[in-house]
């Protein structure tokens, strides 16, 4: 009985699991900063708006995302911080790409008025118009 | 709209696939009049350039006409002939207003995929793979431009479709890397590559005030144009036991003053350590063979500049003892070609530079493939290949 177990692919999904687990432990949190040329208020404003937040988060496995404003560095801008709280725990330093990618998008956003996209990109992927 | 497709290694189809269209506020879409193949492309055909897609649209110099603008386009209208540089910058964040557009934080849209490469992700570039941003190239009928107010420059009526083109990578290239050598009058500028990049590079070091300009390269073709389009002295690599020995020879013993590298990472060479470059090449052990490069830091003088214009990927047996023992600089970067275009604007309509030359092959996209095979195996005198959608 053992043995069959032991040999089912739920089984070894668990197993793998386990290893996985013990070598790269998953974490379901991550962070990264940047800086953005806006005044803080107006950061914090787009941040609460949720249709702009949906454009900084859009595609992300997030529960829950928290953006601390520190101090302004030169004429390099305000310092954001952008953290990422993941649904499910994901391997490595995924988290902390997770969050610089948003922190990015909520800079591209301040600072242009929109996040830089590939949507809509033309390629021989596409079905043929 | 019909589109030249990057579908394997060394594999090119056209292929009709979507138009673009307007997705962000600050968007134009051009018609594309010219586009041209690129040194750099021929990285991504040979796989040397990680992140290809079956299927993405390749190409990033070129030039075109409005023919749609977002609401935040800025003065931009339909009909405007404008060239665009062909890293896009956004105008705003802290790189671009200070003269840095390629190294824009504003305009990669996948920039995970770069930051495990390089730290920190430069501006995006269409046409060139998904880890420089993944837009569809230019080798297109249409290609959407963001951020078009700052990206789209408009062209003069003296300045021809034919001299624009080159006005979007080509000569930026070669302008930074004169730029980067701070010439004073009286200097002597080595430029190894007398491919387009290189041939800017020495009519741009003479347009900032080089007394003598050297060309090296081993195609009779190029080296010609080097010395009758350009003015240069040549060196041709083939036909000499040492390069060093010619330069050292030629600047009375002490070294060029300056060294342009306009080769990149597909050098051509002589000798064991070419032999060797080429095998870990082969085995993906190393991106880059570096035979320009190593001999340009050989051969610049004591405390002189070292510009590298050639695209770089991973390199081994990095000649940094030379560097170090010699007090050379080092200056490199993707060109920001924004910062230099009214500057090169100007000098096309004074008549003191004319690229259009380097067009030696001009077809219509359909003859793509074609016109990426003669630019690789440089067939038939092929300095460019200029396509017209």
């Amino acid at each position: 009985m053992t043995r069959q177990l032991a040999s089912s692919p739920r089984a070894m999904a668990e197993k793998a699991r386990e290893v996985i687990a013990k070598v790269r432990p998953g974490a379901t949190d991550g962070r990264r900063s940047l800086p953005i040329r806006r005044p803080a208020d107006e950061i914090r404003r787009l941040w609460e708006d949720p249709a702009e937040l949906a454009k900084v988060l859009g595609g992300m496995p997030v529960a829950e995302a928290f953006l601390q404003i520190g101090p302004e560095v030169r004429d390099w801008g305000t310092t954001a911080t952008v953290t990422l709280r993941l649904e499910s725990a994901v391997p490595g330093m995924a988290t902390q790409t997770l969050a610089g990618k948003a922190v990015r998008r909520l800079k591209a956003l301040a600072e242009t008025g929109e996040v830089p996209t590939t949507e809509h990109n033309p390629s021989g992927r596409e079905p043929q118009p | 709209m019909r589109a030249l497709c990057w579908m394997g290694v060394n594999d090119l189809q056209v292929q009709t696939v979507p138009d673009p269209r307007i997705v962000n506020p600050r968007d134009a879409i051009l018609k594309v009049r010219l586009t041209t193949t690129c040194g750099s492309d021929l990285h991504l055909l040979g796989g040397y350039i990680p992140t290809m897609r079956e299927g993405d649209v390749i190409g990033h110099e070129y030039m075109g006409e409005v023919v749609e603008v977002g609401p935040e386009a800025g003065d931009l209208s339909v009909g405007d002939r404008v060239v665009v540089p062909s890293f896009l910058g956004c105008g705003k964040c802290w790189f671009c207003e200070h003269g840095e557009w390629s190294l824009c934080d504003n305009t990669h849209p996948k920039p995970e995929l770069q930051e495990p490469v390089l730290g920190y992700p430069t501006g995006g570039i269409p046409g060139y793979s998904h880890g420089f941003g993944g837009y569809a190239g230019s080798h297109a009928e249409y290609i959407r431009v963001p951020h078009a107010a700052v990206n789209c420059f408009k062209l003069p009526d003296g300045v021809t479709d034919e001299q624009a083109v080159f006005l979007s990578d080509s000569v930026p290239t070669g302008y930074m890397g004169a730029d980067f050598c701070e010439i004073e009058p009286g200097d002597t500028v080595a430029v190894w590559g007398c491919g387009a990049v290189g041939l800017m590079a020495q009519r741009s070091a003479m347009l900032m005030g080089a007394e003598r300009v050297i060309g090296i390269d081993r195609l009779p073709e190029r080296l010609a144009l080097a010395r009758e389009k350009i003015g240069s002295e040549t060196i041709d690599y083939s036909q000499t036991d040492s390069v060093l020995e010619e330069l050292r020879e030629m600047t009375g013993g002490r070294g060029p003053d300056a060294c342009i590298e306009a080769v990149g990472m597909e050098a051509h060479g002589t000798g064991p350590q070419y032999a060797y470059d080429r095998v870990k090449q082969a085995l993906h052990l190393h991106t880059d063979r570096g035979s320009a490069l190593r001999e340009a830091a050989m051969a610049c003088r004591k405390a002189g500049t070292l510009a590298i214009a050639g695209v770089y990927g991973v390199i081994d047996k990095f000649p940094l003892g030379v560097i170090m023992n010699k007090g050379l600089t080092i200056r490199t970067s993707q060109q920001p070609g924004q910062r230099y275009m009214p500057r090169m604007l100007e000098h096309v309509q004074n008549g003191e530079l004319d690229p259009s030359f380097l067009a030696s092959h001009s077809m219509s996209l359909e003859d793509a493939p074609r016109g990426y095979e003669l630019f690789k195996e440089k067939e038939d005198g092929c300095v460019r290949a200029v396509f017209a959608p």
